[in-house]
């Protein structure tokens, strides 16, 4: 009787410790997962903190100003003004963002991805704008669309050498102020998003 | 007692005799004042005029003295008679190397016009918020307005006249964050939605810097202007023209007219403007701006390149003087309470007149003579006469005692 | 004495105020009633965004009513006592005599700005409920010279029904449609904001005229 009772406990208590650790790590994993996702952040903060979130995911909201309109696989995200523009890439979990989240509040969650331009891309650019090689994007160049243009701090108006000597010269800039002879680029590579 | 009553009336009297009298005159004497409807020509790079002659003809000429008739006039102003010109197939095709069609001119005209009175007036420190990227191409009404305090900006709804604290935080937040020092110095917005676009507000912070500010999808969009060292903010005003080249107008403290574009570039012209007692009207097209800035004395035009804001020309048309009037030798000053440059009524004396004294005196002289009575009374009266002129003599006489 | 004063002019002037208590009711319930209609039709948002591009109150029907309120509160007060020449005894009472026609004016003043705060207040205690403190006083300060006028109307009135002679009240009649005139010069809100302390002391002044006119009436002046 007393063995049957102490089986009896001991199945209840292992069950009991089975229920707690699976709660505890579904607690864990919701836990982890709301510890793996950042609060969210505006599209300032995101741009002010970039060279630290570089591969981390984050979750970011702003106004969505345009949408590619080559198959919708990026949008720009607007935070306190028109200087403070993100691109938003969609990832393979979302394939292309719709038409309708332009003009909308946007919250995407995503990871940080640098493009660094140094000389050496540079060089390769020009090769194969030579080449016409180039991505084209409407008319020349791969970030020749406008948004594309000002939120990599270009004047969309330049041509092709204009923007090539503008980079060189920023990159000049940026090696005598900081040590860092290329340019960084930050955009969002979005797992997921929700049009507010 | 009768005294200080006395005293009362002649005060009273005097001052509605300055007021009304001058005031009857100018309504007995006033004239027309015309001038030459004038804008710069981009085909014979010069101010083109027409005026109305006596005989009710209309004159055509340029400042070298050229005279045109009025098909002629309507070719060497394309960019305002355009659609003259396209009706009777005379519209070219390009101007000045530049292709042009009438939609293209269409979008790059516009009319300014700013009187003082459209700044010296009293208005509720309460600015209404459109949202600027509406979801429909139509803007819509607004449902806030907003106030600034010395702490932020506050938001209220207008139909339940509730405060909107998240939305308060939320602009205050960024806009601190931006650099903006509470309160609002100046601010000039076009909250109406009788336009094509929306862009919020241009305001000064409370030490003069210049932000453009904004509601994008409910968001605040906040953008710090940089200021060169010669501009000083005295007056704003937004421009929201169809082709969006330009964002506001800026009056500087030394009384010149800046232009903020776009770009959130200031480019400082060579117009002088005084917003308090000018008027300013500006007719611009794709490739120049004819500005006139006009006050009481004289109109003064300028010709800007319409891509760098450079003056490119500039004259002045002086009205008429019609300073020889009789006012001056019988009114020894004025009494107004209004003025056609501002929207506030106190009383203001003007037009102070020495050419007024000889009447005076023979005024005085009058009352002198003709008072039978002796003492200080009397020429205390005569001095006043002297002094005030025909403003205490009527009164005097008026209530002078029958022997 | 005081109280007996006072209770010979309210003798006077009771019907009157109680059909000028009537009619600025009646005003303000119209007012109110038209507003609130405004704003159950069109919304609040579109009383403030009227208030805040046109020159426009909503309260512009008030304009006149207390100038005329207190032309006719003069008249009925002074008038019976020059027809009836009940001033002469009046004024030969063993009380001072400046202190008789203020008394008298106290009473006039008092009962304008009974019915002048209490409209004001109405006013107020309805807009503050639809709109922000700015909108309110910017419709109120608005407002606040046609008040002014009233008094100016009462007190120009009291100085011509006592004045003894025709010439002077005459020249005073004339002298007050300026003064009035002065407080009605301009549509825009607010725009009396900075003169209004003055007009206001200024047409309180005009009690001077009461009291020359009064002085002369007792002299008997007849030029």
């Amino acid at each position: 009787m007393r063995k049957t009772i102490f089986a009896a406990l001991l199945v209840s208590v292992a069950g009991l410790m089975g229920m707690t650790s699976c709660g505890s790590s579904s607690k864990s994993d919701s836990s982890a997962a709301v510890a793996d996702t950042v609060a969210v952040s505006s599209v300032d903060d995101i741009l002010l903190k970039a060279d630290s979130l570089v591969g981390k995911t984050v979750r970011v909201e702003g106004v969505c100003t345009h949408i590619c309109a080559h198959g919708g696989k990026k949008i720009f995200l607007m935070g306190s003004d028109d200087n403070n523009t993100i691109r938003v890439d969609a990832g393979e979990q979302i394939g292309s963002f719709p038409k309708e989240v332009v003009n909308s509040v946007v919250v995407v969650d995503g990871k940080v991805v640098e493009e660094r331009i140094d000389e050496a891309y540079l060089l390769q650019m020009e090769e194969q704008y030579k080449q016409s090689t180039l991505e084209k994007h409407g008319e020349e160049g791969a970030a020749s669309c406008a948004a594309d243009s000002k939120a990599m701090g270009e004047d969309p108006d330049d041509n092709f050498a204009q923007r090539m000597a503008s980079f060189r010269k920023k990159i000049a800039e940026r090696n005598e102020k900081e040590g860092k002879n290329y340019l960084s680029f930050y955009s969002i590579l979005a797992e997921k998003y929700e049009q507010k | 007692m009768k005294l200080f009553g006395k005293i009362y009336f002649y005060a009273a009297a005097v001052v509605l005799l300055a007021w009304l009298l001058p005031w009857l005159y100018a309504l007995c004497t006033a004239e027309p004042k015309s001038t030459p409807f004038t804008l710069y020509s981009c085909v014979v790079d010069d101010f083109a005029s027409l005026t109305v002659d006596d005989d009710g003809r209309i004159i055509y000429f340029d400042r070298k003295g050229h005279h045109y008739n009025d098909a002629q006039f309507d070719s060497i102003l394309p960019m305002f008679y355009y659609r003259q010109l396209l009706s009777e197939g005379r519209m070219p095709d390009t101007l000045r190397g530049v292709a042009i069609d009438a939609d293209k001119i269409q979008h790059n005209n516009f009319n300014v016009r700013l009187s003082p009175l459209d700044i010296n007036k009293t208005l509720p420190k309460l600015y209404m918020m459109l949202e600027s990227m509406p979801k429909r191409v139509d803007l819509e009404e607004p449902v806030e307005a907003f106030r600034s305090t010395a702490e932020g900006l506050e938001f209220i709804d207008m139909e339940s006249n509730t405060l909107n604290a998240a939305r308060s935080r939320e602009f205050t937040d960024v806009m601190k964050r931006k650099g903006f020092v509470f309160p609002i110095g100046r601010i000039h917005g076009n909250p109406t939605t009788m336009k094509g676009y929306d862009e919020g507000y241009v305001m000064t912070d409370s030490h003069g810097a210049l932000f453009h500010v904004k509601q994008i999808s409910g968001k605040p969009y906040v953008r710090a202007v940089s200021l060169p060292d010669s501009v000083k903010v005295e007056q704003l005003m937004i421009t929201e023209f169809p082709n969006r080249r330009t964002l506001a107008y800026i009056f500087t403290a030394d009384n010149r007219l800046a232009i903020l574009d776009a770009d959130y570039n200031v480019h400082k012209t060579g117009v002088s403007f005084n917003p308090y007692r000018q008027s300013l009207t500006i007719v611009g097209d794709m490739f120049h701006y004819t500005v006139k800035v006009a006050d009481e004395k004289e109109e003064h035009y300028y010709a800007l390149d319409a891509s760098t804001y450079a003056t490119v020309d500039q004259m002045v048309n002086r009205y008429a003087d019609d300073s020889a009037s009789w006012s001056e030798y019988v009114f020894p000053f004025k009494v107004a309470f209004t003025s056609y440059n501002d929207g506030w009524v106190y009383p203001r004396v003007s037009d102070f007149s020495a050419k007024a004294l000889p009447l005076g005196l023979l005024l005085a002289a009058l009352l002198f003579f003709l008072d039978r009575r002796q003492g200080k009374k009397k020429y205390l009266e005569t001095l006043f006469v002297l002094l005030l002129g025909i403003y205490i003599f009527i009164p005097l006489v008026l209530i002078k005692k029958r022997n | 004495m005081n109280k007996a004063i006072f209770f010979k002019e309210w003798i006077k002037t009771r019907w009157y105020l109680l059909a000028a208590l009537v009619v600025f009711v009646s005003y303000t319930l119209y007012l109110v009633l038209r507003v609130g209609n405004a704003i159950e039709f069109k919304g609040a948002a579109h009383l403030w965004a009227v208030l805040l591009t046109r020159d426009a109150v909503f309260i512009e029907p008030v304009q006149y009513l207390p100038m005329v309120f207190g032309l006719l509160l003069g008249v009925v007060q002074f008038v019976p006592e020059v027809v009836q020449k009940r001033l002469k005894l009046t004024l030969h009472l063993p009380y001072p005599q400046p202190g008789m026609v203020l008394m008298m004016m106290l009473y006039g003043l008092g009962a304008l700005t009974v019915l002048s705060l209490a409209q004001l207040v109405a006013f107020w205690g309805f807009l503050q409920h639809y709109m922000a403190a700015e909108l309110t006083a910017h419709i109120l300060l608005t407002a606040l010279p046609w008040y002014a006028a009233g008094y100016a109307a009462y007190l120009l009135t009291y100085a011509v029904c006592v004045e003894p002679s025709w010439r002077m009240r005459s020249l005073l009649i004339l002298m007050g449609i300026g003064l009035l005139r002065v407080h009605f010069l301009l549509d825009v809100p607010q725009s009396y904001n900075s003169f209004i302390g003055s007009l206001f002391v200024f047409d309180l002044a005009a009690l001077l005229l009461v009291l020359r006119s009064m002085v002369r009436f007792k002299e008997g002046c007849q030029d």
